[in-house]
């Protein structure tokens, strides 16, 4: 009983204002060093892709960046609802999927208009395809970092949901900076190799979530 | 118990976010009271102090993860399933001793479920006890987040006075909620 009074009046000690918007305030403020960090690593331990003056006139590759780019900005929205006790981000599994799908269609329209078997190998291999995944998994662990800070300091009721949705955004937002130094145009090389880098990310930030979103 | 509503726990939660300490003395004051019939009604009254620890963890949860209320939700809703996570965790600590039963854990406290403390979140009923200009000023500052200037402007009243308006009807606010609370023991 005194016990509980005298922790009231400790967190009554310790009350700071909280403003309308400090989830997303917080979400934000984890942010900007992971993605920070992440572009660094590709800036640096990689490399911009070296015809981006020539590759931003292709309009495949603003379509890979903005697939991982959708993907990364319906995760933070879906990251906002599950820092929530019982939020639950249903309409975001719509969402993801309306966006692989558009991508999908863009992928085969592409298919459709190569020229010759090597070109349509090259559409869907590239000559980075192990790679990819693994670069998208590496970009992705900063921003990992930064979203599974934010939850630690939020309350989410689902630990392994919240991970899973962590990982996933961490993963598209990385795979979203990579696609700066990226050197491929195949869509379907996007639809494959990048979803791929993601689901790792996501499947990781799942276990993560078991273990680390626990309160 | 009942007298405590939807509606007077936001508004209280409401002031807390907004730095208003005795506001928040008194929120943490009556939901402690609704935690430990919470806690206590589902581990069975011997289990004294895993209810205090509970309701001090739950507490403290409450304090540290304040962020993540929507201030245009209900209150009870988000507080409850905190409570309501932390009653699952302590069962998966203690390896399910002492259930009472999935039920009892799924069920909110009596009428604090969001839909029916929806239709009852009347603030103009809480604040109808405050004489009319204190609880227009409180309303405007407090709950539109419109400035003191505004609120002045609009009363007719100098700055300091609309000041002074808004810390009385608080002060008067949580006396109230404190005496309902004290009959009800």
């Amino acid at each position: 009983m005194t016990k509980t009074n005298e922790l009231i009046e400790d967190l009554v000690r310790d009350l700071r204002p909280v403003r309308r918007h400090a989830l997303a305030g917080l979400l934000a403020r984890a942010l900007v060093p992971g993605m920070a960090l992440s572009a660094c690593l590709i800036l640096f331990g990689h490399g911009l892709r070296p015809d981006l003056g020539a590759a931003v006139f292709v309009p495949a590759f603003w379509v890979k960046s903005a697939y991982p780019l959708l993907l990364g900005l319906i995760g933070l929205g879906a990251l906002l609802a599950v820092a929530r006790p019982g939020g639950r981000p249903l309409g975001s599994v719509l969402k993801v999927t309306i966006v692989y799908a558009l991508l999908a269609a863009l992928a085969l329209l592409q298919m459709r208009d190569a020229s010759s078997s090597e070109e349509s190998h090259r559409l869907v291999m590239g000559i980075s395809a192990w790679f990819c995944p693994l670069i998208i998994l590496a970009t992705g662990i900063p921003p990992m970092a930064a979203t599974f800070w934010f939850l630690r300091k939020g309350a989410p009721t689902a630990p392994i949901l919240a991970g899973t949705v962590a990982g996933f955004s961490a993963g598209a937002l990385g795979a979203w900076i990579y696609s700066w130094g990226c050197i491929e145009n195949g869509l379907p090389f996007v639809a494959l190799w990048y979803s791929l880098g993601i689901v790792l990310c996501t499947a990781l930030g799942g276990l993560m979530g078991r273990f680390w979103l626990r309160w | 118990m009942q007298d405590v509503t939807e509606s007077e726990l936001k508004v209280l939660m409401l002031l807390s976010l907004d730095g208003d300490e005795a506001a928040y003395r008194c929120l943490l004051d009556v939901l402690r009271d609704l935690l430990e019939r919470y806690y206590g009604r589902r581990l069975g009254r011997s289990d004294r102090s895993e209810v205090d620890d509970l309701v001090q963890e739950t507490l403290l949860a409450l304090h540290q993860r304040r962020i993540t209320y929507d201030r245009d939700r209900p209150f009870t809703a988000w507080f409850f399933t905190i409570a309501r996570h932390k009653l699952v965790d302590h069962h998966r600590r203690t390896g399910g001793r002492g259930h009472v039963g999935l039920e009892a854990v799924d069920e909110m406290p009596d009428g604090y479920r969001e839909d029916a403390v929806s239709a009852q979140m009347d603030i103009q009923r809480l604040l109808a006890g405050l004489p009319a200009w204190q609880a227009e000023a409180i309303r405007q500052v407090r709950l539109d987040g419109r400035s003191i200037t505004e609120a002045a402007l609009h009363a007719g009243r100098s700055e300091s006075m609309v000041k002074v308006g808004i810390h009385r009807g608080i002060k008067a606010l949580a006396a109230r909620l404190r005496g309902d609370h004290d009959k009800d023991e």
